[in-house]
């Protein structure tokens, strides 16, 4: 009972607890999700600024070439002069129409370093058509200018072109200048933020090279891996190898954390309400129950305190009985009545009893040698006067044989309790019928009557306790409504059962005991 | 009246003091002023420019300087509490006419105090203190953004510096040699120096050396920290005795001469003319160009120009551009006796060492390759040299680095202290090549 309700609440306890943090935890998730691509989002907006940072970094270098003297007819002096003056400049060069280098030409007396650049240029082969493309989709017209970048040594290479009219022809030739990749690589890094102590926040951004390998980045996050990636761009063009990389702290960009403190306070109070719910329906019911108790083990006193005295009613009662001289009849009349008024209460607290020790630690089961057909006499003999009083013809059957391991007060209980149930219900049949008959090692004892009969669809119910088909006083029958469920909880502890059986009339009721026959 | 008197006076001695205003003294030399004749021979050209004394402290050019420090995690301790103490004993060493920034980097680059006077000492002070070693090495980026704070009050007149500390191997960004050289001809021709001071022994010389050679900065090897402070004196000491800056020199040989080869610096060889610049000279300090030139035969009595020297630079006392010429004769004569009687001691002295530190190089490119015994005879034979010439030019400097170049010969074998041998050499062939000052 207790056990049950313990289950029941933990049940209504745990039930509605997981539910709310199942949706809590789906909801955060969810939340989280979203915060996250909205930070995605975020974080590819800023990598596309730092992107047009870098961009700006190239237009400002354009801007500065262009402002560099580009006569095609420059002196060698002239442009070497400008190469050394000029930091971003690596190399600059000359190629004409018809795709031969006007300068750095071998013709004329080369430098280390020119010797150098005609050297790694040979590779890619410099002429006007590797620079002079048509561009604009639209417009399909020839550039005029542009980047071209190529890879060699120790990364990318960078040459800014234009084209220049030749004095002499005046067809198309290109000026070119190769620039100082790490003047460039160093430009772009100046462009970009450095990291402010306390203040950048935990991200870190990344400047990755066509390898891969970081060329820059910033952010007070560090490298590891609780940094993950939360975007990635590619660089534009000239830099379209390279890639831009955002890595942040796993959470960042969603104020979750914060937000999720009433969120979880809400769901703690709940869950602190259920359980609260839980322990204080646990502790009424079993005060309940406990009360209950306290009110059988009273009742269960109370009806032992009785049984003494009755007792002793009933045998001084039955004992003046038959020293009563024959003449006075009313006298013992009356005798009668108290003697059958006694055994009826004695009945009753016998009831009671039984019920209050089944509820409490089970029913004593003490079986002795003895014939079951002769105890089953004496409670017939008992009921005579009553049943005799109501009309009720008594037919027998008994077929026990021999003697057999029974309780004696069982059988007795059992018996009296379905002879008393005719007498109250089934008095109108007026028969009572009681057959035993042995089976194997039970005694099937079966009482019947044709009285009104138990409907069908409450002949389990009518074993409960305290079911009663009716209970209203003016049927004017008494009763308590514990006799059938005593009986079959008599029959259990006997090792047997009791049911109501199939009777053409009326109601009948079967036992079974089990009660091996005695050894000898 | 009196006031009158007393304006025409001054102006009279101002206009006195930009008369005799004084210039960088160029000396131009040969090793051989006296060739024989009629044979087909080489002799070394030394174009030798001296700063002229600083007069005073107080007309010293103003220096912008960045300060970058590494403050990887390999710094923490001493290290970088010696960095910090070097740091503050330069902001001691500034004033308020100097520009300074602090870089320092480790996985990524904190400009922590950008461009600023020196004049809030205090502030400078509470934002060195605040350093902490931690992290990884962008060394690239941290010379990159130096020189970017130096460039935002980059003037002429302006001793326009990075100085770079690090002691470990720069593993975020660009990290070859050949990247940091790159960035330093880029800096040098923004006139922008690095010098780059090596810490420990776990820091790349080759790197480190490069990016200076590229940038004409200066370069030192710290073995022991307790030495970084005083090395820092000795930057800062140069850095505010400087006088001229931007020194371009062109050397245009007389016909049939020929510009084989230049020791020690990078110049470029145009046919028969030679460029390069260098980028600080400082008071009383000897910088020089070292060419060896091939001398076509001529007859005996004949006196050759053999070459021209154009030199123009940014003085920092008149804050002009001064315009130095230059030119050297050789005779050629039949007498082998008067070649040897002539020669000029200085200039050969010179030669020598620049030719030792090539052989020096040399060595260290054979040890790298792991021929340590070819390399331990090298520099043998390379201290026999200098011992003869030595005694030959009557020279105690050619002595010394005999005997230095001695020990690295019985150094050389030593596994363990091959680290520590190499950054020495590497940082004296540097010095020799730089002439630097310390």
């Amino acid at each position: 009972m207790k056990r049950r309700l313990i289950a029941v609440l933990l049940i209504l306890t745990i039930l509605p607890v997981t539910l709310i943090s199942w949706l809590w935890v789906v909801s955060v998730r969810s939340e989280r999700d979203r915060s996250q691509q909205h930070f995605a989002l975020i974080s590819t907006e800023r990598l596309k600024n730092i992107d047009f940072q870098i961009g700006d970094v190239f237009s400002r270098i354009e801007k500065e070439l262009l402002q560099l003297p580009d006569n095609p007819g420059m002196e060698a002096d002239a442009i070497r002069e400008l190469t050394r003056n000029t930091p971003l400049l690596r190399q600059f060069f000359i190629l004409d129409s018809t795709g031969t280098l006007k300068f750095p030409s071998e013709e004329i007396e080369l430098s280390g370093l020119e010797k150098d650049f005609l050297s790694r240029t040979k590779e890619i082969g410099l002429q006007v058509g590797l620079f002079r493309k048509p561009g604009g989709e639209e417009t399909g017209e020839m550039l005029s200018r542009g980047w071209y970048t190529w890879y060699l040594g120790e990364g990318i290479n960078f040459i800014y072109w234009k084209t220049c009219e030749e004095p002499d022809t005046g067809e198309t030739g290109i000026v070119g200048f190769e620039l100082n990749r790490m003047a460039v690589i160093s430009e772009i890094i100046n462009a970009l933020p450095d990291t402010v102590p306390d203040a950048s926040g935990d991200f870190r951004i990344q400047l990755l090279d066509v390898s891969g390998s970081i060329v820059y980045q910033w952010g007070e996050g560090r490298g590891g891996e609780d940094l993950y990636e939360s975007a990635a761009i590619p660089v534009s063009e000239p830099l379209g190898s390279w890639s831009l990389r955002y890595r942040a702290q796993p959470g960042s960009g969603s104020s979750s954390r914060g937000r999720l403190i009433p969120v979880f306070a809400t769901l703690f109070l709940v869950i602190i309400f259920i359980v609260g719910l839980a322990v204080y329906l646990y502790r009424e019911s079993t005060r309940e129950i406990r009360e209950a108790m306290q009110r059988v083990t009273f009742v269960n006193q109370v009806s032992h305190e009785l049984k003494t005295p009755l007792t002793n009613i009933r045998m001084y009662a039955e004992l003046m009985e038959e020293q009563i001289p024959e003449e006075a009849a009313k006298q013992k009349a009356y005798l009668s009545i108290i003697t059958a008024e006694s055994r009826r209460l004695s009945r009753l607290i016998g009831n009671v009893l039984t019920f209050a020790r089944e509820q409490r630690n089970g029913v004593q089961y003490n079986p002795i040698e003895i014939s079951a057909d002769e105890v089953i006499m004496r409670v017939l003999e008992n009921f005579a006067p009553s049943l005799e009083t109501k009309g009720i013809n008594v037919e027998t059957d008994l077929h026990c044989g021999r003697e057999a391991l029974v309780d004696r007060d069982i059988l007795e209980q059992v018996l009296s309790n379905l002879i008393s149930n005719v007498e109250k219900y089934g008095a109108d049949g007026k028969l009572l019928k009681v057959e035993s008959k042995r089976d194997g090692e039970n005694i099937l004892l079966t009482v019947r009557d044709t009285g009104p009969g138990i409907p069908k669809n409450v002949r389990e119910k009518v074993w409960k306790p305290f079911f009663r088909m009716s209970n209203k006083l003016t049927d004017g029958v008494s009763g308590t409504g514990i006799g059938l469920s005593i009986v079959r909880t008599l029959a259990k502890a006997h090792g047997g059962s009791a049911e109501i059986i199939p009777a053409d009339r009326g109601t009948a009721v079967r036992v079974l005991f089990h009660a091996p026959e005695a050894a000898s | 009246m009196k006031r009158k008197h007393f304006f025409v006076a001054a102006i009279m001695i101002i206009c006195t003091v930009s008369l005799y205003a004084r210039t960088v003294e160029l000396n131009v030399s040969v090793s051989n002023p006296y060739l024989l004749s009629d044979q087909r021979q080489s002799v070394f050209l030394k174009v030798g420019l001296t700063g002229f004394e600083l007069a005073g402290r107080q007309r010293r050019a103003p220096a912008n300087v960045s300060i970058v420090l590494d403050k990887s995690g390999s710094m923490e301790g001493e290290k970088i509490a010696r960095a910090k103490e070097a740091a503050l004993l330069a902001v001691d060493m500034l004033d308020s006419r100097d520009i300074v920034s602090i870089v320092t980097y480790s996985d990524t680059v904190s400009v922590l105090v950008p461009a600023t006077r020196v004049s809030d000492r205090r502030y400078l002070r509470r934002k060195i203190e605040s350093v902490f070693a931690d992290g990884s090495t962008a060394l690239f980026a941290g010379v990159s953004k130096g020189a970017d704070e130096v460039s935002k009050f980059f003037e002429r007149n302006r001793v326009n510096r990075v100085i770079l500390l690090s002691d470990g191997l720069a593993n975020v960004g660009p990290d070859s040699p050949m990247a940091l050289g790159n960035l330093g001809s880029s800096l040098k021709k923004s006139g922008i120096s690095v010098t780059t001071i090596g810490l420990g022994l776990g820091y790349n010389e080759d790197l480190m050396v490069m990016l200076a050679r590229r940038s004409d900065g200066n370069h030192a090897f710290v073995e022991n920290y307790n030495d970084l402070v005083r090395i820092f004196q000795y930057e800062f000491d140069d850095i505010l005795s400087v006088v001229a800056q931007d020194v371009e020199i062109e050397i245009t040989c007389s016909d049939g001469v020929i510009p084989l080869r230049i020791l020690g610096r990078d110049a470029e060889i145009i046919g028969n003319r030679v460029f390069t610049s260098i980028s600080q000279l400082y008071s009383n300090q000897e910088k020089y160009l070292l060419i060896e030139l091939d001398v076509p035969p001529k007859r005996a009595g004949v006196e050759l120009d053999i070459a021209r020297v154009n030199v123009n630079y940014d003085n920092m006392e008149t804050k002009n551009v001064d315009r130095l010429k230059g030119s050297t004769n050789v005779v050629f004569t039949a007498s082998s006796e008067t070649v040897d009687e002539k020669k000029d001691t200085k200039t050969l002295v010179e030669a020598v060492k620049q030719i030792a530190v090539e052989t020096a190089e040399e060595a260290i490119k054979l040890r790298d390759k792991g021929l340590v015994e070819e390399a331990q005879d090298l520099l043998l034979s390379n201290t026999e040299y200098l011992y003869e010439e030595a005694k030959e030019l009557e020279s105690e400097e050619l002595e010394r680095m005999g005997a230095v170049s001695g020990a690295d010969a019985s150094v050389i074998e030593d596994d363990e202290a091959w680290n520590s041998t190499r950054k020495k050499m590497k940082a004296e062939s540097y010095e020799t090549q730089n002439q630097q000052s310390y």
